[in-house]
Parts: C-alpha cells; structure tokens; sequence
C-alpha cells in the first residue's frame, strides 16, 4: 500500500487535491481511500488529507502516520509544531514542497535528509492562470511521483473540478497547469514504507482532583503559542488620513483584532487578523484596503 | 458502476434511489454533506422530492414523523447532540409506527465537545424502538438505506429505522462504492403503499392519542417490540433478497476468521475495519483470533451472537462507548446472549475503546489478545471495563494538561 499526506491551509484545496490523487488512482484500477482532517475548519488554518492506495482491499481508517509522500502545500507549513496532528515520517518518506526556494535551501533550513522534490508553483502559473488552484496543482506533481498515467490525471481533475461546480475555462487553465507542473516534476522511487507501528503499553489512567480533570482551561493567553499570522492570505490595510475614527471596524471585528490607540484611530493586531474582510466591507467610508500578506 | 463515494454521499446517493418523496433537513457536522448533496440534487432535478429546512432536530423530526404518516416515503439524518436534541420525539415516532430511515452520523457528546465519532449518541436511542443499523464500510452505508425501507415498510415491523455510519472515518472518507441500477433497487424496493393508519383527507384518523388505561398503555408498548423483534427475521428475507439482486450479503452480523479462531473480538461499525488489519497480523504471529461484527444492533440478534461465539475460548467486546458508572453498553447485553449456552466462552471481557474518535492501535488489540490467552491460563479478568489508552495517549495528554495551565500532572 502507497500512502500520501498532504498538508495545506483552509481554503487552497487540499481536499479537492486528495480528492484527485484517490480519483487518478481509482481510474487507474487501485483500492482507493481518501479522506480530509478539517482541524480548525477554518480558512488559513492547517489542514491535513490522506490518500491510501492498493492493490488489495485497504484494511485501515483515518489518520495515516507514516506515509510514502508528503505533499506540502506552501513552505510556512514544514516543521510546524503545533499542527495537528502531527505527522511522523520515516526516513523512506518522499517529501514534495510547493516553494519558490530551492532544493538545498529548504533542505538546509528545515534539516531534511529524506529525497526531496521543489516545485514554484507561482512560477509554473504564470501565463497560464492568474489564481492557480494550490491542490491541484500539488496532486498533479504528487500523481507523477506515483507514477499515475496523465490521461487519468487530466479526467481526474475535470471530473472533481465539475463536481466543485468550477467554470469550464478555469477547469481548462488548471488543467494546462496541472500538464505543466507533471512534466516538470522528475519521477523517484515512492515506497511502502516500514511500518509505523511502535509499541505503547497500555495505560490505565487515575483519578484527577477536578481541577485538572474537568476540561477547562486556567492558562491565559496560549493562543499565542500558535502562529495564527498564517491562518490568513490577507490583512486589511488602512488609510489613516481618511479614516473618521468611527469605531465600526472596531466593533465588527469578530476576532478583537483591533484596538484604540490613545488618538481613537483603530489599529489592527495582524496576529490576531483572520483576513476575514468584514471590517472592510463594514467600513462606511470604505478606506480597508486587503492586501496579500508576506509569506514564505 | 463503481464510484469513489464518502460515506455521507452513499447515504444520499441511497436516499436518491430509493425514491423518496419528503426530506426534512436540519445541518451539523459531520451528517451536513448528506443533506448538501441531496437539496443540490433535487435542484438539479435528478431527483424529484420535496425538501424543507426546519428550525430544530426537534421539529425535523416531528416533521418527518408526520409527513410519513401521510404516506410520504420520508429520509431525514442527523448527528450527535441533533439526534439528543430530537430525542423525546424518537419515541414518538416508533409509537406512531412511522416507518422513516434516518441516517445518524455518529459523533462523540458533547462536553468536552469533538467532531469524531463514538457512539455514545446512537445507543442513547437503543430503547426509542427505531430498529438500529450500523455500517462498517461505505458501501455498506448505501447498501444499508435500501434494506432498511424494506424492513421499515413491512407490515411485520412498520418501525423507524437508524442506519449509522461514523463521522469522518466513513462520513468524509471515499472508498469503492458499487451504485446499484435505479431500475433495480425500484424492483427490490416498490413504491411505498401504506395499507393502514395514514392520515388522508377523506379517511379521518387520530394518531398518538393518549390512552389513560395502563394495559393499554402495556399492549401498545409491547407490540412495538414485538414488531422490533419481527425485524430479525425480516431482515433475514431482506438480506437473502438483496444478495440474489445485488450480490453482495449483509447479515445481522459478519465476522473476519472467526470460524477457526480460538478467541474473538467483537465489535461495532468502521473500526473493525482497524480490527480486521490486527487479526490478520495476529495470525500471522499464530494468534488465532477472530472477529464478530454485530450490525443490527436493535433488535439486538442475541441467537446469532450466541451461535457465533458458542465453544470459544474467550471473547472480548470493544465498546466504542461508555455508560458513565457502568462501562461499556453492548458487553452486558451480549454477557446475557451467552448466559445460557452450553459452551459459553471462558471468559467474556469488556474494554471500552475509541471514544472521542482516538484510533485504536495495534498495540491495543495485542493487548486485547493477550488479555484473553492470559484469562484463560486463570489470570483473573478484571471486573470492570478495560479502557484502550496508551503511555503514547497520556503523554500527548500531558502536554495538553500543561498547556491548558494544570502543571506537571503524574499518570
Ligand atoms: S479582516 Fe476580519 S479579523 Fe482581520 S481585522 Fe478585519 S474584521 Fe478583524
Ligand atoms: S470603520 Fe473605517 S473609518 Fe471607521 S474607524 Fe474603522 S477604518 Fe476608520
């Protein structure tokens, strides 16, 4: 069985990516099990899917903790520690990065030893399609690692896209990409990989006092132990010297990202910022700007 | 033809052949995608029913209730604290004889509050007299609604009927999924003609009248499981009828090496499937283990379980549930299944495992193994239910105690 994770954000589907990789391999004539792990269901934060696939019936669920390939869909995603759940991988894991950097770079800046694929997909779109669909184009280059005929590739992207009620041009432009990123991507050797299994006694937990066992929280502030900055692709931007200090995206914002600073115009704390964009459709002068955050 | 389908969509896409006329729909996560599919579809018109959103499980199922004893062919779903919230009108609709299929899609109760499943939700409901069906894999999910109109709609049950899939491990998980002909399942399911008791303009009736005489309040009651009881053997028929059409079988139970196997594993819905991958390896290590999957679970086959396990040397049940103050549910009850056979198993231990979700490891199921070998060289099996948790699970815990601002705290 050839197992694959993918690792994205809310919003770049990685689910419809999964959904292509398992519908390829379908067409193809595998056992075939897909699944997405939403988390935090929410746009920007860290979601994971799996894709199993087989020549035999696939006798296993859920979570996958040692996959042949790891599909990652943009560099901020790679040794994040407070993902969830986090993915264990062995040396044999093939390990496929959506970067602009280059294959010694990551390799060095996150320490991997495992083969490593790059591909830029900001790179491989131009020309061909302003806003690239992220899962796609991952699950082509994933598809070509796993040896996946194009022809199914291509009825697999059409077939899902149809079915996520995509227009038939955008289908098409994703589709030349998906072409684009697949011969460029060189095949390696994807392998089953030695089992994860590790022995773990069993444990009978004790009884705790209440105060540590109801499921309550008494530390404040830990959200800021998670890197919520990255949960989002924008961050509203504002024009101060038209802004009338009203207060409204103050009060809107459902995230309490903004404060009052000492003159009463509105600061926004970009950590706590979900882009969400209802402080600037709120606005009744309309001076929020969203602008694309930085991110690696 | 054979199609990639998550469990949710084989929920509708059953619903969908089945012809079913009313669906009241209320959403929660994870059952949401089955009602998404099914108001897209009918606004496509690949299916012809009406569709109404109601403002509670509470009234989505009073609705359902009423509109199928119109004569209407009625499907609703629904989830966890949705199936609670609805609860006191399950009830309601097994007294009225409502013959609707609804699909729960199990998740864990809420507090602490998960999205992944165990089935805490669904068995709360083991007495409300709706027949109960539960799914190992997402063909079994489609395959399941078709049977169960069946059996809802004979005049031996005329009962309600859950058809439960676990949230997340089938509900969003796709898989192989042979979608049987229309015109097929129309000739295996006709059209839904009630002979009695439905409410018609022109034939006044009073449904769910109160009845202050107690023996009437017993006979009632009791015919209603007479009627649950009756579904055992209609299922059989169904089932048989099913296999000749479609060729695949489902029984009130299916099992995984069970014949030759010395000890057994028994357990419910999509985490057998984990089962089935630690038997094989089990074996492999000359462990004869088996495995008894129990799939109706209301009326509950108490013969067919007894059969099963008749001569084994010991037998655990994994409950993917806990009745607070007792333990797990289904191992009482299939304690009393085996009271009374001649070769009742050595020992009958209950563990208590993936609550909340949490994957049950292959660590846990060699435990389990040797639990049952130890049990029968006269290590005394503990009396209460054996909860599968790990030193890995605790420490993950740990951190999480730590963060939540609880200090160190010693296991
Ligand atoms: S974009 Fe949303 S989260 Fe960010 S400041 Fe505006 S309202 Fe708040
Ligand atoms: S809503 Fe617009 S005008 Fe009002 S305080 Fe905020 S930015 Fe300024």
């Amino acid at each position: 069985m050839i197992t694959v994770t993918l690792r994205g954000r809310g919003g770049q589907g990685i689910k419809t990516g999964a959904h292509v990789i398992g519908t390829a391999a379908f067409l193809s004539g595998f056992y075939v099990q897909d699944q997405p792990l939403y988390g935090a269901e929410r746009r920007g934060a860290p979601i994971s899917a799996y894709v199993r696939i087989s020549r035999q019936v696939i006798l296993d669920r859920g979570q996958i903790d040692n996959p042949s390939l790891v599909v990652i869909g943009e560099e901020s995603l790679m040794g994040m520690a407070s993902d969830n759940p986090p993915h264990e991988i062995s040396e044999s894991t093939v390990i496929l990065v959506n970067s602009p950097l280059s294959k010694s770079d990551l390799a060095s800046r996150y320490n991997i030893k495992n083969s490593l694929i790059v591909f830029d997909l900001v790179k491989l779109s131009s020309g061909i399609i302003e806003k690239p669909h992220l899962g796609i184009a991952v699950a082509a280059a994933a598809c070509k690692l796993l040896g996946l005929n194009f022809d199914f590739v291509k009825e697999s992207i059409i077939k899902e896209l149809v079915n996520i009620q995509v227009n038939r041009d955008e289908i098409a432009r994703n589709v030349d990409l998906a072409s684009k990123v697949f011969d460029t991507i060189s095949p390696v050797t994807i392998t089953t990989p030695r089992e994860a299994y590790r022995e773990s006694g069993i444990l009978e937990p004790k009884y705790h006092e209440p105060a540590i066992s109801t499921c309550a929280i008494t530390a404040t502030g830990n959200s800021m132990l998670r890197d919520r900055a990255q949960w989002s692709n924008y961050k509203p931007v504002i024009d101060y010297d038209k802004c009338t200090k009203c207060m409204v995206c103050y009060v809107y914002c459902p995230d309490s990202a903004y404060t009052i600073d000492s003159e009463g115009y509105p600061i926004v704390d970009y950590d706590a910022c979900k882009g969400c964009n209802i402080c600037k459709t709120e606005c009744p002068v309309k001076i929020i700007t969203l602008v694309e955050r930085n991110k690696r | 033809m054979k199609e990639l389908l998550t469990g949710n969509a084989a929920v509708a896409t059953g619903v969908r052949l089945c012809n079913v006329d009313y669906i009241p729909a209320y959403p929660i996560t994870p059952q949401t995608e089955i009602i998404e599919l099914l108001s897209r579809w009918i606004n496509e018109r690949k299916m012809i029913a009406r569709f109404v959103t109601y403002d509670s499980e509470h009234s989505m199922i009073t609705g359902a209730g009423a509109a199928s004893l119109t004569g209407a062919r009625t499907f609703t779903a629904t989830s966890s604290q949705g199936l609670l919230y609805a609860f006191e009108m399950l009830y309601n609709l097994s007294g009225w004889r409502a013959p609707i299929v609804l699909a729960n899609v199990s998740r864990a109760l809420a507090a602490p509050i998960t999205m992944e499943p165990d089935h805490n939700d669904v068995l709360a409901a083991r007495d409300s007299g709706f027949i109960q069906i539960h799914a190992e894999t997402c063909q079994e999910v489609l395959d399941s609604v078709i049977m169960a109109y069946r059996i809802a709609e004979d005049n031996r049950v005329r009962l309600p009927v859950i058809v439960n899939l676990d949230g997340f491990y089938l509900s969003y998980t796709r898989e192989p999924v042979m979608v049987p002909q229309e015109d097929e399942v129309a000739k295996f399911l006709p059209q839904y003609r009630p002979t009695f008791g439905y409410l018609n303009a022109s034939n006044p009736i009073s449904m769910g009248v109160s009845v202050l005489d107690s023996s009437a309040y017993s006979y009632f009651k009791y015919q209603i499981h007479l009627a649950s009881l009756n579904a055992l053997r209609v299922h059989e028929e169904v089932s048989s009828e099913f296999e000749k059409m479609f060729g695949r079988r489902h029984g009130l139970t299916d099992e995984y090496m069970l014949n030759d196997a010395d000890y057994v594993i028994v357990m419910t819905n999509s985490f057998t499937t984990m089962g089935k991958a630690a038997v094989a390896k089990l074996r492999e290590e000359g462990k004869k283990v088996g495995i008894l999957r129990i799939r109706m679970i209301r009326p509950f086959p108490k013969q067919e379980i007894a059969k099963k396990l008749e001569g084994k040397k010991a037998v655990a049940v994994i409950d993917q549930n806990i009745s607070v103050g007792s333990g797990g549910i289904l191992y009482p009850e299939i304690v009393s299944a085996l009271y009374h056979i001649k070769e009742r198993p050595g020992a009958i231990i209950s563990f208590v495992g993936g609550l909340g979700g949490k994957r049950i490891s292959l660590s846990e199921f060699r435990h389990i193994a040797s639990t049952l070998e130890g049990a029968m060289s006269g290590e005394a099996p503990k009396v209460q239910s054996v909860l599968l948790f790990t030193e890995d699970n605790w420490s993950s815990v740990k951190e999480m105690l730590k963060i939540a601002g609880k200090g160190d705290v010693n296991g």
